[in-house]
């Protein structure tokens, strides 16, 4: 395991969701139903100990992302490799071994604890199912909790999820995430759904776990005030395709993709004498129909597109130091709205 | 603390916690009183029959006590051929806890098993599943019941085997549709994403979700199968050497007696209604427990 | 003209046998054309509260106390069929998952025409062209009229919603976490929408959300809820600028800032007192970092001060408490 070596690389993702075949279209094969490509040519590298933050909107993606970055589903084609193994090369223990090093947070705290298990039971679950000897279990179970800041752990053991708080049950799911000790935990949209005054907290444990384990944590969130507080790249998710890519703090203060520009100036500030920016009129069309393969696809909705943006999909390029996106007129729209 | 358990999905532990469930409110109380009323009955027969109930009584000057209404010597009269009514209910009743727990048990078992694999994997296998379970609901009870104890002899075995082998379909179909729901919960997926395999996501973390829904089709399937068996012996079919309430029933309209003499009819007929009674009385508990939003606030 | 006056509203909540106080003593009042924000985070009782302004509690609710009165006329001492008059010409009511409860089988048109037939009597030939007039102030494409709610986004439906709402030009309008849930963009879209809703339609207006930054784009006036009381209340430029209550102070905090993103985020530690057990003292005392012991024992009225009010003994230090707000060691789990 070199030092220096991405902990995990997507090449190409590609995603495709066929529409439902019944028996009879299958026998007389007749033509797939509907195609939604919902990762279309996903490429990124994730460092050890950093922090990737992933943002997009419903329909880019993300979710599916997340899916396939902890192995629950496989890409159509493209590679994702795990320390530089191809994940579509591991057989059946090849698998196993790999969930001991991808973990997932998920959205809803309470929805993501099994409400018959006891918080004991839930953190120990992945422990058995990778085989730990039981002597162990205790151990690393009540370890894991007190690390997801739930002290004294050995207290929590024998509650129920619903007699937490929606604090508590994230914690929980953190400590069921952490207990295996994987090296890239994957966290969707892991406070959205607590209270603002709980979510820092959360987000600051994340942080600390991954500096103190040494983790690399891939966030996913629609919630862009987030990305500056706690990444250290992000990626813009827009229709299954990245459409920028940087250091979180470069992309936050100067984005360079119209979407991402777009994204930013949406979101509503806590500050009553802020006047929200007005947005092109094009940004609020539904995106109806599938993406088109030719040209780029935010087009319809861009406020500055030209009729090269319809015919030729824009490449993720660099255009400046830490910073790529994927757009025509990335350099002559910089620092413009 | 019952209506805890009730108001708790997490706390649903075991046995006990199933039997505050049911006692909590007065209706499913008095369907396990009377569901264990039955039990004793069952366990105790031996000790609690007054005569032995296939034998003949005589009446003093060697005349047989034939259809005698209830009195002193025999509580509840006697049947055509002189056997004591109220010894063959309290021995018939073994035959409905047999009958009554065993099929509950098969009906259960296979139907959340079909309704778990089906839901779990869905695709082809759903459907190859789904399928047959269409067929199997297509299929009239008691027709197919008769033909088949026709083909194979009239055993106690024979008819739980038929009784266990169409009256799943209900259960699978419920489970089923319960394990959609709850294979999209996020706590699935974590526990895919832990690298457990299917089995042990089905068995491990999906069915302790759904045994609350299994447990209120082992009460239905208790008076289900009852019924069927009642309604099979009824018809001849039932087991010619096990003594049922049906038998009794059957018996009593083979020899005429079932309009002149009313003791030979009822006390079978009250003891069907009430077993079956109270095991739909104990599923309402369950029933509430697995749907809260049938709970009164 | 005041349009809405609720006075020491107090509503309990009865659960086998034990009661819980969801909201306790909450008095303000709204002028035409004014837009209050309701903000609190779950279980602060802001939702209970504005039900009860609505009269939409359920069963096992009780008013304990108080007085609502909409246009003069108190609506807690109304029969539910006045009441149902009420709804919808004189209050309109969108909630979070008001886009869900669009009928799924009729088509949009037809909901307007139910909604019309349900609260007047005759006049339904200038429906469709009041429903068009709707569509477009919610900027929405008037053919959508004959669709069937599913073949529309969820950000169109809320619209829909809010243009089903504005039908009968009600006097108040309370809308309950209205973009919870929402896309970024569509936020945005359903955000400036409400905003010219508010300005154009002069209607008194509450937004309830725990979503400090759409009040603050909405609203002109702000009350934060904490335990069932009202902890601050004032302009949405002072409670939010300058905020008095340390409960208020710890949400800013909290809560972040998009054109900041450097700021250190800072959760409040604990969580908010149980509401069956009757607090004496201030509820926030258990998770205040400037609490004294006058806290545990005196519960703080609401009290003029700063050009607000606020429910606290030591409002006046406000400026020394925002100070060392900005110190995570202070907000510590004790």
């Amino acid at each position: 395991m070199t030092g220096d070596r991405p902990i995990v690389e997507l090449h190409e993702v590609r995603k495709c969701y066929r529409g439902h075949r019944g028996l009879g279209e299958l026998l007389l094969r007749a033509r797939a139903g509907d195609e939604t490509w919902a990762l279309d040519g996903v490429s990124f590298t994730l460092e050890r100990g950093r922090v990737l933050g992933v943002a997009g909107e419903s329909g880019s993606g993300k979710s599916t992302l997340a899916n396939i970055l902890v192995g629950l589903e496989k890409p159509t084609s493209g590679k994702v490799l795990f320390d530089g193994i191809d994940l579509a090369s591991l057989q059946k223990s090849g698998r196993r071994a790999f969930h001991r090093h991808v973990q997932m947070v998920f959205q809803d705290p309470y929805a993501s604890l099994n409400p018959r298990f006891t918080v004991r039971r839930t953190v120990e679950e992945p422990l058995i199912v990778q085989g730990c000897p039981s002597g162990l279990r205790m151990e690393r179970t009540v370890a894991a909790l007190d690390q997801a800041e739930l002290r004294p752990g050995g207290a929590f053991l024998d509650k129920y999820p619903h007699e937490l708080s929606g604090g508590q049950r994230q914690r929980v799911a953190i400590a069921r995430a952490i207990v295996l000790g994987p090296s890239v935990l994957v966290a969707d949209e892991p406070v959205s759904m607590l209270d603002v005054s709980v979510r820092a907290g959360i987000l600051r444990l994340l942080r600390s776990l991954i500096d103190r384990l040494r983790m690399s944590l891939v966030f996913i969130t629609h919630d862009l005030s987030l990305i500056g507080q706690t990444c250290d790249e992000v990626a813009i998710l827009y229709r299954g395709r990245i459409v920028e890519y940087g250091s979180a703090a470069r992309v936050m203060e100067a984005p360079l993709h119209p979407y991402t520009k777009q994204l930013i100036a949406a979101v509503p500030v806590p500050d009553p004498t802020h006047i929200p920016a007005e947005l092109p009129s094009e940004l609020f069309a539904s995106q109806a129909g599938p993406l088109a393969s030719a040209g780029c696809g935010f087009a319809p909705r861009c406020g500055h597109v030209l009729d090269r943006c319809r015919s030729a999909a824009p490449e993720l390029r660099a255009v400046g130091p830490s910073q790529t996106a994927a757009c025509h007129r990335a350099e002559e729209l910089r620092g413009k709205e | 603390m019952s209506s805890a358990a009730a108001a708790a999905p997490g706390r649903l532990r075991g046995l006990r916690a199933a039997a505050a469930v049911a006692l909590a409110s007065p209706i499913g109380a008095a369907g396990a009183a009377i569901l264990l009323l039955f039990a004793l009955m069952a366990i105790f027969a031996s000790a609690l029959v007054p005569y032995d109930p296939l034998q003949v009584q005589y009446l003093p000057g060697h005349r047989v006590a034939q259809l005698l209404p209830p009195s002193h010597r025999f509580l509840f009269g006697t049947t055509y051929y002189g056997r004591d009514v109220l010894s063959q209910l309290i021995v018939g009743t073994r035959v409905a806890m047999i009958v009554g727990l065993t099929s509950a048990f098969f009906i259960t078992v296979i139907g959340t098993n079909v309704g778990l694999i089906s839901g779990y994997y869905g695709g082809w296998v759903d459907t190859i599943l789904m399928r047959i379970t269409d067929v199997v609901f297509g299929i009239p009870f008691l027709p197919f019941a008769v033909v088949l104890v026709a083909l194979l002899n009239p055993s106690l075995f024979n008819i739980v085997l038929t009784i266990s082998c169409l009256l799943w379909r209900t259960t699978a179909r419920v489970i089923r549709s319960q394990v959609l729901s709850l294979r999209e919960r996020p706590f699935v997926k974590a526990a895919k994403v832990t690298g457990a395999g299917d089995l042990r996501v089905m068995y491990v973390h999906i069915l302790p979700n759904v045994l609350p829904m299994s447990l209120l089709y082992v009460a239905l399937g208790i008076g289900w199968a009852v019924l069927a068996e009642a309604s099979l012996s009824f018809l001849g079919f039932g087991d010619p050497q096990m003594l049922s309430w049906g038998e009794m029933l059957y018996s009593a309209y083979l020899t005429g007696s079932f309009r002149s003499s009313w003791w030979v009819v009822v006390p079978p007929g009250v003891c069907i209604t009430l077993f079956v009674a109270s095991a739909f009385m104990i599923g309402r508990e369950f029933e509430i427990l697995v749907n809260p939003r049938l709970r009164q606030p | 003209m005041v349009t809405l006056a609720v006075k020491n509203l107090t509503i309990d909540y009865r659960q086998r046998g034990t009661t819980l106080r969801a909201v306790d003593h909450a008095s303000f009042s709204l002028a035409d054309g004014e837009a209050l924000g309701i903000v609190g985070e779950s279980g602060c009782g802001k939702s209970t509260l504005v039900k009860g302004i609505l009269a939409l509690l359920p069963k096992n609710a009780v008013v304990a106390d108080g007085a609502v009165l909409l246009q003069g006329q108190n609506m807690l001492g109304l029969d539910e069929a006045a009441r149902r008059r009420l709804r919808w010409t004189a209050v309109a009511y969108v909630t979070q998952s008001a886009m869900d409860s669009l009928n799924p089988v009729a088509r949009v048109i037809d909901q307007f025409a139910q909604t019309w037939r349900a609260h007047r009597r005759g006049d339904g030939h200038r429906l469709h062209a009041t429903a068009e007039a709707l569509f477009r102030s919610v900027g929405l494409d008037p053919r959508w009229l004959g669709s069937y709610p599913h073949e529309l986004s969820g950000g169109m439906r809320q619209r829909v919603i809010i243009a089903l709402s504005l039908l009968f030009e009600p006097a108040l309008f309370v809308a309950d976490e209205p973009t919870t849930g929402l896309d970024v963009i569509v936020q945005r879209q359903v955000l400036d929408l409400l905003r010219r809703v508010r300005t154009e339609h002069r209607m008194a207006v509450i937004f309830v959300s725990h979503d400090i930054a759409v009040v603050a784009e909405l609203c002109s006036s702000v009350a934060v809820m904490y335990a069932g009381r009202i902890v601050e209340k004032g302009a949405a430029a002072d409670i939010l600028g300058r905020p008095c209550h340390p409960y208020t102070i710890g949400l800013k905090q909290a809560f972040p800032d998009i054109r900041d993103p450097h700021r250190v985020l800072i959760s409040i530690p604990g969580a908010p007192p149980p509401l069956d057990i009757p607090l004496s003292g201030c509820a926030f005392a258990p998770r205040c970092p400037f609490v004294r012991r006058r806290c545990h024992t005196e519960a703080p009225v609401l009290r003029e001060l700063a050009r607000r009010q606020v429910a606290c003994h030591f409002a006046e230090e406000a400026d020394t408490f925002r100070e060392r707000a900005a110190d995570p060691s202070i907000w510590q789990q004790r």
